[in-house]
């Protein structure tokens, strides 16, 4: 498998772990229905990506729906790309593909896992029309946001900021006025909070069309992605995704 | 009433070091098979799925439970998910997708595959909702019957008065599904608030309830159908004073502003509406709301018994509370389910708390099911426990979800909780899978709450067995009944079978045991027959796992006999007319008592003893002596067989006796052969008749055979009884005066069998010196022997006669 099939399968796999066929495992199967495949008891040897929670199981015995059951049955150092479908009192996943666990083949998944975890912020910075830092002096509710819809409400905000730097597209003129959802609810809490004070890496764009579009006057940028803005920490980052975009990728990730 | 309560934290054990706020809870419980239940929080998919979002699930009646990415969008925000009665099929109503309520997916789903392996099916998808709650039932009769019928309230936000609306589809199990929307805002409203909820009777009557934003205030409206949301138009059943559809339960309800007008503790209130109806009668309805008044927020719980035409004054207001719940069970008992803040300030606490009720909140049932920390952890976003949890009833039991702080602390679940991610409660501390410290977060907790059962649990002792007990007496064990149940157990029958195991005669049922409670019961084995005996006895209660049989056994054994007798029955000699008294020994080999109700005798020779009172009893071990006489009242040999007749299942046992009556055995000494005689001298011979044998001789007679003047006996004893050894003399006279010798027969006769008849020969002849003898004519014979006699100076042989023998011619 080439560098670019192993991209796709770790962007699509969220568990994505160093195993083999557990040949003695000797206790029950969860049930699946016969068509989602065959299952194979797997020890897992290392996780390479996954959430926190599921982290902490690497040494432990998973169960995979595959369907290439005896190549996962029978290597006992795969790299298995899987999502997880059900955890409880055991672990069961699905395979989306496996690769046998060579030293390049280790290094390219890893590779892979790196530039998936960099991937959003890399598209955000991509989509962005306007990167600049700065702090924000003022904010305050927009029109709807005096009588919102519902509990998922984003209580749209409008906020100034000062601007210190430019790291993409051309400084407006005037004040820089950014869209934000001052809502804690579910929906947006994560989604950048623009108060006054709050100073840091702006990822912009112009409000779109179909969502807030009318909230906020035609020249105003939203910042709405959790990724909309970082701390000033990571202004290196964000700096160098920035050149790789202008000069291309550094050499190791064009591969 | 005692309620068996079991609380359970569904975090999944391999999701042991998740941190997340799993707010929001709702739970199904597919009444068609309760081990199986579906739960959903605000929880993320476990591998962060870029596609699917997970939902707890257990099919062993919520005792662990797995996340599995059961819906095909993410994220997921709000969620209800419910189960058909019958079908198996679990639906929700799922919003996911963008944070935007123009975007915002707003899905109906359908699956009954829970294996992870395939998502939920999309019955339907639209945009720019809210809070879909979603209801279920299988139509269970009549037209329509075994359909799936789905309701879900919901507040729609593409109309500017964001209305509170009901889709549903009246056969959502098929194929191709096809769902309605209906309104259920009928009134000039601004907009209807986020909550609409459902209630479904089988018979078909849906009730709805929804706030109602009339300005200044807001109205809470009840709204009914009665064809299951199929009548036309639909939801008018209930027509208000205004002639609008829809009672107005009050007009003067303050809600917060949303969606953060209010915080109770961390949590926002928005406002809260529950809604339940009786399954067994579609009149009897309940709604509670939650109402901001004079800066306190309070429930308020009210009744309707004409099928929501009128309604009662609450009757039952909590103040500080909010997410309620309500539901009814097969009794008509009702639950409320809220949660509330407690405490001061500085240390308040979510207190969840499940009352139930048979009568209106006169009494109440309470049950506190957590008392957590309201200050920690911090939230991270809000709703801090969810916009709403749930409630539902099967039967009769009340299922429940609702969320809280996680702190492994008995104390704050006072009616029990258990946790499947690690945890240790001693240091009060979460555990990741490698035992590291987890912070404490907000997880879902589901309880179920049933009626306490009793459950019958037994002890006897070694295992019921009462062991030997002999037959005609008893044994009595206690047998322990326990109630190991969660409720009152009521015992209505205690029955032992067969008739050899008795238990007591209770004057009336049933008799009850309060939760640990135990009674000893007296169980009798009285066994009516020999041999092993197996029996049960069966206890019938409202243990749901009545009737509960406790085996019992018991040994009836059988008495055993044993005679014994010297010599083998034989008694030896005895003579006739004496007897010999053997023991017969009748000895109780056994375990139990031995009755003998008869001893006879085969034999009149051989005698059993006369008793005067059967039967005898002898006891186990013990021996009793029985004489048996040998009388023999012949002689010879003589047998017999004496029989015992007792209870020994081996009875009648007969002993064979024997004996001997030997007779007398004469025996006659001395000499009878006189030999010469001097004539007309007498001579003498004595003759001993003797008894030489071992028992009595009768000599009935001794005489001579025939008359004669020369022969006379002296002396003659007899007849007289000779003893054994004894001898009597007969002295025989021969009188020397015959001619010519004669013998002469001595007749012994006795009863000696061998010889009853003996005949001793006496002989003698007369010596004629006096020389008359030759010459001694008939004629005068008698003189000659005269003169011979007369000659005779002395007898040589012999003695001088004396005697007459006048008489002696008589006697020839």
């Amino acid at each position: 498998m080439d560098a670019e099939g192993i991209r796709r399968l770790v962007a699509a796999a969220g568990f994505i772990f160093r195993g083999g066929g557990e040949h003695h495992w000797k206790g029950e199967t969860p049930p699946i229905p016969p068509e989602a495949g065959e299952i194979v008891a797997v020890r897992i040897e290392h996780v390479l990506r996954s959430t926190p929670v599921l982290r902490g199981l690497a040494g432990r015995e998973a169960f995979v729906i595959t369907r290439r059951a005896d190549a996962v049955r029978q290597s006992r150092s795969l790299i298995l790309f899987t999502e997880c479908i059900s955890l409880g009192q055991q672990l069961l996943l699905r395979e989306i593909d496996h690769v046998e666990a060579s030293d390049q083949t280790s290094r390219e998944v890893a590779e892979a896992i790196g530039e998936e975890d960099e991937r959003p912020l890399r598209e955000r910075i991509a989509g962005a029309e306007l990167i600049v830092t700065g702090d924000v002096a003022e904010s305050e509710p927009t029109e709807s946001a005096r009588s919102p819809k519902g509990e998922h409400d984003p209580i749209l905000q409008l906020a100034r900021v000062v601007v210190k730097s430019v790291l993409k597209g051309r400084k407006p003129a005037g004040k820089l006025e950014v869209l934000f959802a001052s809502s804690i609810d579910i929906a947006w809490f994560k989604s950048p909070k623009l108060h006054p004070g709050a100073s840091g890496i702006f990822l912009l764009r112009r409000a779109r069309e179909n969502e807030f579009a009318d909230e906020a006057p035609p020249t105003a940028f939203q910042a709405t992605d959790p990724l909309d803005f970082l701390p000033m920490e990571r202004i290196a980052e964000v700096e160098g995704m920035l050149g790789e975009g202008r000069g291309g990728r550094r050499n190791d990730r064009q591969r | 009433m005692t309620d068996s309560v079991s609380l359970i934290n569904i975090i999944p054990n391999l999701s042991s070091a998740e941190t997340n706020q799993d707010c929001e809870a709702n739970l199904a419980v597919n009444p068609a098979n309760t081990l199986e239940m579906v739960a959903t929080t605000f929880t993320p998919s476990p591998s962060a799925s870029p596609t699917n979002s997970p939902v707890f699930y257990s099919n062993d009646g919520g005792l662990t439970w797995a996340l599995k990415d059961l819906i095909a969008g993410t994220p997921v925000l709000d969620q209800t998910m419910r189960f058909a009665t019958t079908s198996g099929f679990l639906y929700g109503g799922v919003l996911w997708g963008s944070s935007n309520y123009a975007l915002m997916n707003f899905d109906i789903l359908r699956t009954n595959d829970f294996s992870g392996a395939t998502t939920m099916t999309v019955l339907a998808n639209r945009t720019n909702d809210d809070q879909p709650f979603v209801e279920a039932m299988t139509v269970p009769s009549g037209p329509g019957a075994g359909q799936d019928r789905i309701y879900v309230g919901s507040n729609n936000h593409a109309p500017g008065n964001i209305p509170s609306i009901l889709d549903l589809s009246l056969n959502a199990g098929v194929a191709a599904v096809t769902t309605s929307t209906i309104t259920l805002e009928n009134r000039s409203a601004s907009r209807d608030w986020p909550q609409t909820r459902t209630a479904i009777h089988p018979n078909g009557t849906i009730y709805a309830v929804y706030y109602s934003d009339i300005s200044p205030a807001w109205d809470v409206v009840v709204a009914r159908d009665d064809n299951w949301g199929s009548s036309a138009p639909p939801f008018q059943a209930l027509i208000d004073t205004d002639g609008k559809p829809g009672i107005r339960l009050s007009t003067t309800v303050n809600l917060p502003s949303l969606p953060s007008g209010l915080y109770i503790g961390q949590e926002r209130v928005n406002g809260d509406l529950a809604i339940a109806v009786d399954p067994n009668n579609s009149a009897i309805v309940y709604v509670c709301w939650g109402d901001f008044q004079g800066g306190t927020y309070t429930l308020y719980v009210v009744k309707s018994t004409n099928s929501g035409a009128n309604w009662s004054a609450p009757i039952r207001t909590i103040n500080n509370g909010t997410n309620p719940a309500l539901a009814v069970n097969s009794k008509s008992r009702l639950g409320f389910l809220y949660q509330l803040v407690t405490g001061p300030s500085s240390n308040q606490k979510w207190q969840t708390t499940l009352e139930l009720t048979t009568d209106d909140f006169a009494s109440i049932t309470s049950y506190i099911l957590a008392n957590t920390p309201a200050g920690s952890p911090g939230k991270a976003f809000d709703p801090y426990l969810g916009d709403y949890l749930s409630m539902s009833a099967v039967g009769q039991s009340f299922y429940g979800v609702f969320t809280a702080n996680n702190t492994p602390d008995k104390a704050n679940f006072p009616s029990g909780v258990t946790y499947q991610r690690n945890a240790n409660f001693a240091t009060k501390t979460l555990l990741d899978l490698s035992n590291n410290p987890v912070s404490v977060s907000i997880d879902p907790f589901v309880f179920k709450v049933a009626p306490g059962v009793g459950r019958v649990v037994t002890a006897i002792a070694d295992a019921g067995n009462f062991g030997r007990v002999c037959l005609g007496s008893f044994a009595d064990e206690e047998l322990t009944i326990d109630n190991g149940g969660s409720g009152e157990l009521l015992i209505t029958g205690i029955v032992a079978a067969p008739p050899d195991f008795q238990s007591p005669s209770v004057l009336s049922y049933p008799i009850k045991l309060g939760v640990g409670d135990a009674i000893d019961i007296p169980i009798r084995f009285a066994p009516t027959s020999l041999g092993p005996h197996a029996g049960a006895i069966t206890i019938t209660s409202n243990d749901p796992a009545s009737p509960h049989i406790v085996r019992v056994s018991g040994d009836a054994p059988a008495p055993r006999l044993s005679l014994a007798i010297a010599s083998s029955g034989n008694f030896g000699a005895v003579c006739v007319g004496s007897f010999v008294d053997e023991p017969l020994l009748l000895n109780n080999s056994g375990r139990c008592p031995v009755t003998v109700s008869a001893v006879t005798s085969s034999s009149s020779a051989f005698m059993a003893p006369e008793v005067l009172s059967l039967p005898l009893l002898i006891g186990p071990g013990d021996s009793l002596a029985l004489p048996i006489r040998f009388a023999p009242a012949g002689f010879g040999p003589a047998a017999g067989v004496i029989t015992v007749t007792s209870s020994d299942p081996a009875s009648p046992h007969n002993v064979r006796v024997s004996g001997d009556a030997p007779p007398g055995k004469l025996a006659v000494a001395g000499s009878t052969t006189f030999g010469g005689v001097n004539a007309c001298c007498c001579a003498d011979r004595i003759l001993s008749v003797c008894n030489v044998g071992d028992c009595a001789l009768n000599v009935t007679s001794v005489h001579f055979k025939r008359k004669s003047r020369h022969w006379k006996l002296l002396h003659n004893p007899f007849p007289a009884k000779l003893r054994p050894g004894s001898c009597l003399p007969v002295v025989i006279q021969y009188h020397a005066t015959e001619k010519v010798a004669r013998a002469c027969e001595l007749v012994i006769e006795s009863d000696d069998p061998a010889t009853p008849v003996k005949i001793v020969e006496a002989l003698a002849y007369t010596i004629w010196e006096c020389g008359c003898k030759e010459g001694c004519g008939k004629e005068d014979c008698d003189d000659c022997r005269k003169n011979c006699c007369d000659k005779h100076s002395s007898c040589r042989q012999g003695y001088p006669c004396c005697d007459d023998d006048d008489e002696d011619r008589k006697g020839e």
